[in-house]
């Protein structure tokens, strides 16, 4: 058993540490999370410590997930009345490219032939984390692997997103932020940031966006791509 | 001490409207996630005009801004499924490429199809 207190503690200084070091180099591949979910499934396997154990000493941490969720109203409240002109555009954006993602990773998965909590982790994977692991729970997935795979998917999209769209034509700092938001959640709106203003508050706009419609629309999506493939 | 103050009242209202949503959802056996209709709730008193948004502001910053800390116990959690890792490593890195690349695509394209003005 690990107290709450010491489970705690630990991954709060290991969050700090590991954000330093990203804020020292600045590279998306040294993604504080990513470390830090690394590092403590390396400690927790090679010190034989129960997963359990971890995650009920860590509650209060996890706690906090359903209330960031909550959170998000604000920044969607302050940019409302600057994305207004756009929210139509914005909308259909996120529509387009969440669909685009669950589509995709379910006729991958069908492809692989791969068991249905595997498919139900892996439907919700372009949007913020706490989002994702709500709708892998409504559909009965792997919140364990949901979580890695966003991460990554962020970070991918952090490293490699803004050539990417410059090979695709796209040139106005505004549509990269759109497609990064609602691609790469935090990570790549973090990317978008450091690359334009404009970008940075366009991408944090479809990120949210694209949360709200993620919750609401890939649930109906899954079961109907279910409907037509039996 | 007026700073902790102000932080537990803004994350007062924070629980709040997740266990207002929490209870709804409930209460009407809805499909949608509590927090999601909480995220709404919340967005509906800020936009009426019944909650200002500096009385969020104390709490919403830090959790805003350290959300990726609250991903981490969840993560860790893939320690259990090390064998689907090994197992469906083809899927998992096609899914990996694939997903952000094509959504970056297609989302890049059509939002570039807006006029947008500096």
């Amino acid at each position: 058993m690990i107290n709450i207190l010491v489970g705690c503690a630990f991954t709060l200084v290991l969050f700090a540490i590991m954000r330093r070091i990203n804020h020292r180099w600045r590279s998306p591949i040294l993604n504080p999370v990513l470390l830090c979910i690394v590092l403590v499934s390396a400690i927790l396997l090679f010190g034989d410590i129960d997963y359990i154990d971890y995650r009920n000493a860590t509650t209060p941490i996890s706690f906090f997930l359903e209330i960031a969720v909550v959170a998000l109203a604000l920044p969607l409240y302050q940019q409302l009345h600057a994305i207004r002109p756009y929210l139509m555009l914005i909308g259909l954006s996120s529509f387009l490219g969440i669909s685009c993602a669950t589509i995709t990773a379910f006729m991958l998965c069908h492809w692989f032939s791969a068991p249905e909590p595997l498919m139900a982790s892996l439907m919700a994977l372009s949007v913020t984390t706490p989002i994702t692991l709500i709708v892998t729970d409504t559909l009965s997935g792997l919140p364990g692997i949901a979580a890695i795979m966003v991460i990554l998917i962020g970070v991918l999209g952090g490293v490699f997103g803004l050539s990417l769209l410059t090979l695709a034509g796209v040139t106005q700092p505004q549509a990269k932020g759109i497609a990064l938001g609602v691609a790469c959640h935090a990570i790549g709106t973090a990317a978008a940031m450091e690359h334009h203003p404009a970008a940075g508050a366009f991408a944090s706009a479809a990120m949210i966006v694209s949360a709200v419609l993620t919750a609401s629309w890939v649930p109906v999506l899954f079961t109907l791509l279910q409907g037509i493939i039996s | 001490m007026m700073t902790a103050l102000r932080f537990i009242a803004s994350l007062a209202i924070l629980i709040g409207c997740l266990w207002a949503a929490k209870l709804i959802t409930a209460t009407f056996a809805l499909n949608l996630p509590a927090p999601l209709l909480g995220l709404l709730i919340l967005f509906g008193l800020l936009q009426s005009g019944l909650l200002k948004s500096k009385y969020l502001l104390p709490a919403c910053n830090p959790i805003l801004k350290y959300m990726a800390l609250f991903f981490i116990p969840a993560g860790v959690g893939l320690i259990n499924y090390m064998a689907i890792f090994s197992q469906y490593a083809w899927l998992l890195a096609s899914v990996l490429i694939l997903v952000p690349a094509l959504g970056l695509f297609l989302t890049g394209k059509l939002a570039s199809q807006g006029r947008f003005h500096d």
